[in-house]
């Protein structure tokens, strides 16, 4: 049996190393990853090619692509690997590229199931492949339970359950025409379907948080050149623990440092090293800094507290509004312009005002990701990707029932829904609908 | 022992629903049958309710009609009303329902059975199923008889060692007035499983004793909807008293009779309340396990202690008899609080009870015993069809009959069987969960059991499915043209609809049109208005839902590699490593076909199935091996 669809993982550890290792496996790799280059080449199997990966023209990264054919390859099929820069955010856009042209997010012990179905493996083997399959699913369980005490799974099944429930009533009310019995239909099945929606949408939102926890905040210190940005940097690294001293001296945009605010890794995004001309107060530099901004989950910009806020430091704070942003004017022990009453003031040389920006990032970080009634829960990309399924499966049934459309399609989008909830804690059979809705209804001529 | 000297192709037992569809099939096909049944008076009975279809259930006497069955045009001929359910819901989801005369129903049957060429129809008690080296070769009655024959489809109903009860009363019975089979014993001797069910039916009472002016009267559709798909050649031959209704100038007739409705009482419910301890139900009498979708109303209003009141509709059940169907009402009760409770019912304050409610228990046997084509594992030959399948339900029982009939009549000429897919027919959905699921209570069909409702409308079973009874020899040439000619048409219609603008000129075509929620086939210019209505609901359907059946079949396509994917006959899930205690046992107890229905199987995971095929593929590579290996030591000198 021959998988029909492409499927994509890092397979090394999420963080911070010298290489990262994106693996694709199924009959799209080359496509894929010739439509990522900016003209299609020839694929030599097992001949690794230095390559530059482009996204609608941007430069991703520059990578090794090694290309197997099937079923000289692990998992059987055509497969490529690409070694990447060991950025996370290099890694991530290389993946969400991928995935953009087509490729599905393999599941848990998803390559070692197809290396096995192609019979890449020996039965001894396979063994262990069966323990591997169930131990990462449990792992992704457990992941998501560690969070919070289970209540991810907990508010899945809930999810799973109301799904349930509400497929009960449509097929009641498409079964059971002659029985005196009162199925939900209208604007209360409505009502629950844009509650549910609203939940999943919900868990959505705590995907950004998920990544972060597990993979750290990238930090951007954008400002104009002399404010203290280097300062700044150096003293949030002083007063939190620093964990690791990144390796300089690499061409691309790295993580300067990484440091632990408040149980967050907050991975500094290196610009203040950037060789810096008065070209940078004009509009070049602005967009510089945007670039560089866009790339980042938090934004410290820096600018000085004695002077009024510049025309540049203006037009890059309105153009960084809608970011996790956070206005820092720094020297505040030099004075303070009134300009600056609503930025967090600090002097990076007598260390005022940087416990209060410590908690203004821990403030910010949890206030930004955690809507209010999720509490820590996160789910990763995986778990993203069934729900965001869900998500679309649920507005066509809302939009569907608004539109009049017929019970038995209404049943086929939240059946969609409940099959992509059931990807992540467990497929519900027809036989749960009917147990649910032989349990709602009293069914009987 | 007499050996009666003529051999059969093909023996039916039972002449119920199930029977009746086999034997004929069979007959029709060209096979020499036999059907036998203990009693020649009670042909195709409806033993419950006197009504055929439904949701699910009409979609099913629709596919036996496409296939060449006979229960939709029986129907045709002898309901006496007719009506669409869900007309105002969505295209999959209506079907239609008729209530029928009883006894025209069973006497028209018994009349096509007698003169059905190749058929013979006898009455007889089987005693014994008679097997030589795992082959089925024929069967012996309780009269000393045997008939030889190639092939035995047993449809027993409820009547393997039924036991009725009202009350404390219980007496064997497979229906009341009706002796049961002792065929249990022979079946386990064979080494087959049976298990136990329940299922009930209510009094029925004397309408002149019923005041209809307390209830809600319930009329057929005009016009009235029919079943068949070959309806217009409905006649009435001047012999024939029993089709009650005839197509004439371009029309079905039927001269309808009402149903009514009416609710029981808080009396009612606190009558039932008090004499729950003479319920065999609730006493532990009853063993077997009742449909939950067809509650005793003694289970209804201990279930559903807060609902206030249960709808009962009372269902004539025939133009010449004054007996009524009290429709919701099935009970097991004593005849004292059936009567008390029955006078507390509105418009049955006087009513007379003819006949009691009653339970029935009865034997079944578990039918993941049986392959796809309905033969049992353990017997060549030997096919099951009904309620002994644990299913419940005329139209579930039909259907099954029909394919154990063309399976049967298949393998005695050599040819593979029919089976039909979960996305061709309700039939695949149902005998496919019946022998990969079994069940647990009687198995009735719902349309949320198809994956693929959408497209397993019974407005286009026809079209799904006569080629496929063409093909086993049952579908007429004149249905299979009938067929051919709607395609024909709806390609016509489609060509035209895409290839007219409207007149919005806005650049849309017709067929773009009809995509709109808004917009139907009524408002099409005059043109289309007189488009065959058969064909204009297909064309309108499948433009109107183009998306959604497009997921659908992009869903089949996707399936359909692992579901016809065979699983070896060498397959031997003790050398399997790997598996799971739990799988181990199911599949060696279900032994299923394919890798396909291996995975739908309750209980079985996809590293199981996994883990099958990585098995499969090593034991062909030693094989291979082992095949070369040899091959080389016979080129050595």
């Amino acid at each position: 049996m021959s998988a029909t669809d492409t499927i994509i993982a890092l397979s090394t550890p999420p963080g911070i190393s010298a290489l990262a290792v994106i693996r694709l496996s199924g009959p799209d790799v080359v496509a894929y990853t010739n439509t990522l280059l900016a003209a299609p080449r020839e694929w030599t199997p097992q001949h690794a090619v230095f390559v530059h990966l482009r996204d609608q023209g941007q430069l991703l990264d520059e990578a090794v692509a090694t290309y197997w054919k099937g079923p000289h390859s692990f998992t059987g099929e055509d497969t490529m690997e690409i070694s990447c820069h060991g950025n996370p955010l290099i890694a991530q856009n290389i993946l969400q590229a991928f995935i953009h042209q087509g490729a599905r997010p393999a599941e848990p012990g998803e390559f070692t199931q197809r290396a096995f179905l192609n019979g890449k493996l020996d039965l001894t083997q396979a063994e262990a492949v069966l323990d591997l399959i169930h131990a990462s699913t449990e792992r992704a369980l457990v992941g998501a339970q560690a969070m919070k005490e289970g209540r991810l799974a907990e508010k899945l099944n809930q999810l799973r359950h109301q799904l349930i429930d509400l497929l009960a009533h449509l097929e009641a009310y498409i079964d059971f025409p002659e029985e005196d019995i009162e199925p939900e239909t209208g604007e209360t099945f409505l009502g629950r379907i844009d509650t549910m929606r609203q939940e999943v949408i919900a868990l959505l939102q705590t995907a950004p948080l998920g990544r972060i926890l597990r993979e750290g905040i990238t930090t951007a210190i954008v400002g104009a050149p002399n404010v203290g940005k280097s300062s700044l940097l150096n003293a949030l690294l002083r007063e939190s623990r620093a964990i690791v001293s990144a390796t300089p001296g690499t061409t691309r945009d790295t993580i300067e440092a990484e440091c632990n605010v408040r149980g967050f890794r907050l991975l500094l995004v290196d610009t203040a090293g950037q060789r810096e001309t008065h070209d940078e107060i004009e509009a070049e530099g602005v967009r510089r800094a945007q670039s560089v901004a866009q790339r980042a989950d938090l934004i410290l910009h820096v600018f000085e507290a004695p002077h009024a806020l510049t025309a540049f430091d203006a037009e890059l704070q309105t153009s960084l509004q809608d970011r996790l942003y956070l206005p820092v004017a720094n020297k505040v022990d030099l004075g303070r312009h009134p300009d600056h009453q609503n930025a967090l003031a600090v002097s990076t040389r007598t260390s005022q005002g940087l416990t209060e920006l410590e908690d203004t990032i821990e403030k910010r970080l949890i206030g930004s990701q955690r809507p209010a009634d999720t509490g820590w829960l996160t789910i990763n990309a995986r778990q993203e990707a069934a729900l965001h399924r869900a998500e679309e499966a649920l507005g066509r049934a809302a939009s569907g029932l608004t539109g009049g459309l017929a019970p038995e399609l209404i049943s086929i989008d939240l059946r969609a829904a409940l099959n992509e909830i059931g990807q992540i804690v467990g497929l519900a059979t027809n036989e749960d609908i009917l147990d649910q809705l032989f349990k709602n209804f009293c069914i009987g001529k | 022992m007499f050996t009666y000297p003529k051999p059969y192709d093909v023996i039916v037992i039972g002449a119920g629903h199930a029977g009746i569809e086999a034997a004929l099939a069979a007959a029709r096909i060209g096979c020499e049958t036999l059907l036998l049944t203990m009693n020649l008076d009670t042909i195709g009975q409806m033993s419950c309710n006197p009504a055929i279809g439904g949701l699910a259930k009409g979609h099913l006497v629709r596919e036996i009609d496409a296939l060449g069955g006979e229960m939709g045009i029986n129907t045709d001929a002898t309901g006496i009303q007719f009506r669409m359910l869900n007309a105002s819901k969505g295209p999959s989801t209506r079907a239609p329902r008729a209530q029928c005369d009883k006894k025209a129903y069973q006497f028209r049957m018994k009349a096509t059975i007698e003169r059905q060429e190749r058929l013979d129809l006898k009455q007889g008690s089987i005693a014994e199923i008679l097997v030589e080296n795992d082959r089925v070769i024929g069967v012996s009655t309780n009269l000393g008889v045997s008939y030889r024959g190639r092939t035995v489809i047993v449809t027993t109903g409820t009547f393997l060692q039924g036991l009725l009860h009202v009350g404390m009363n219980s007496v064997a019975g497979g229906r009341m007035g009706d002796q049961a089979s002792g065929l249990s014993a022979s079946l386990k001797n064979l080494g087959l499983d049976l298990q136990r069910l329940k299922t009930g039916t209510p009094p029925r009472l004397l309408k002149k004793s019923i005041d209809f002016s307390q209830c809600t009267i319930q009329p057929g559709d005009e016009p009235p909807p029919a079943f068949s798909f070959m309806v217009d050649h409905l006649k009435a031959n001047p012999d024939d008293i029993f089709t009650l209704n005839e197509w004439k100038g371009g029309m079905f007739h039927v001269e309808q009779l009402p149903c009514y409705i009416t609710y029981t009482s808080t009396e009612t419910h606190e009558v039932i309340k008090q004499n729950l301890d003479k319920s065999p139900l609730y006493c532990g009498v009853i063993q077997g396990i009742g449909p939950r979708y067809c509650p005793s109303l003694e289970d209804k209003v201990v279930r559903f202690a807060d609902k206030e009141r249960h709808q009962i509709f009372l269902e004539p059940e025939g133009r010449h008899t004054d007996e009524y169907y009290v429709n919701g009402c099935s009970t097991s009760l004593p005849f004292e609080v059936q009567y008390a409770f029955i006078r507390s019912i509105p418009g049955l304050q006087n009513a007379e009870i003819m006949r009691a409610g009653y339970a029935v228990e009865y034997d079944f046997a578990p039918p993941t015993q049986l392959l796809p084509s309905l033969e049992t594992k353990r017997v060549g030959g030997l096919f099951f069809a009904g309620q002994i399948n644990g299913t419940s339900g005329y139209e579930e029982a039909a259907a099954q009959g029909l394919i154990a009939g063309i399976n049967a009549s298949l393998q005695v000429q050599s040819k593979p069987p029919l089976i039909l897919g979960r996305h061709e027919a309700y039939i695949g959905v149902l005998i496919d969960d019946l022998v990969t699921k079994g069940t647990q209570e009687p198995y009735r069909m719902f349309t949320s059991r198809a994956e693929y409702r959408l497209l397993l409308r019974q407005d286009n079973a026809d079209l799904r499915l006569t080629e496929r009874g063409h093909e086993v020899g049952l579908a007429s040439t004149e249905r299979l043209e009938r067929v051919r000619a709607k395609q024909a048409s709806m390609a016509e219609v489609r060509t035209i609809l895409t290839s007219t603008q409207h007149e919005s000129g806005i650049g849309q075509n017709l067929a773009q049109y009809l995509k709109r929620p808004d917009y139907g086939w009524k408002d099409l210019p005059p043109q289309f208005q007189s488009v065959n209505p058969d064909v204009a609901v297909q064309v309108e359907t499948e433009i109107k839902y183009a998306g959604y059946i497009d997921r659908e079949l992009a869903h089949i396509e996707k399936s359909r590699q692992s579901e016809h994917q065979p699983i070896p006959a060498w397959m031997n899930y003790d050398e399997v490593k790997g598996l799971k205690f739990e799988a181990r046992t199911k599949l060696k107890r279900i032994q299923p076909q394919t890798f396909g229905q291996a995975a739908r199987i309750s209980g079985i995971n996809p590293s199981d199935i996994a883990m099958l095929r990585v098995y499969a593929k090593q034991h062909d590579r030693a094989e291979k091996d082992k095949r070369e290996a040899a091959a080389r030591k016979d080129q050595t000198p």
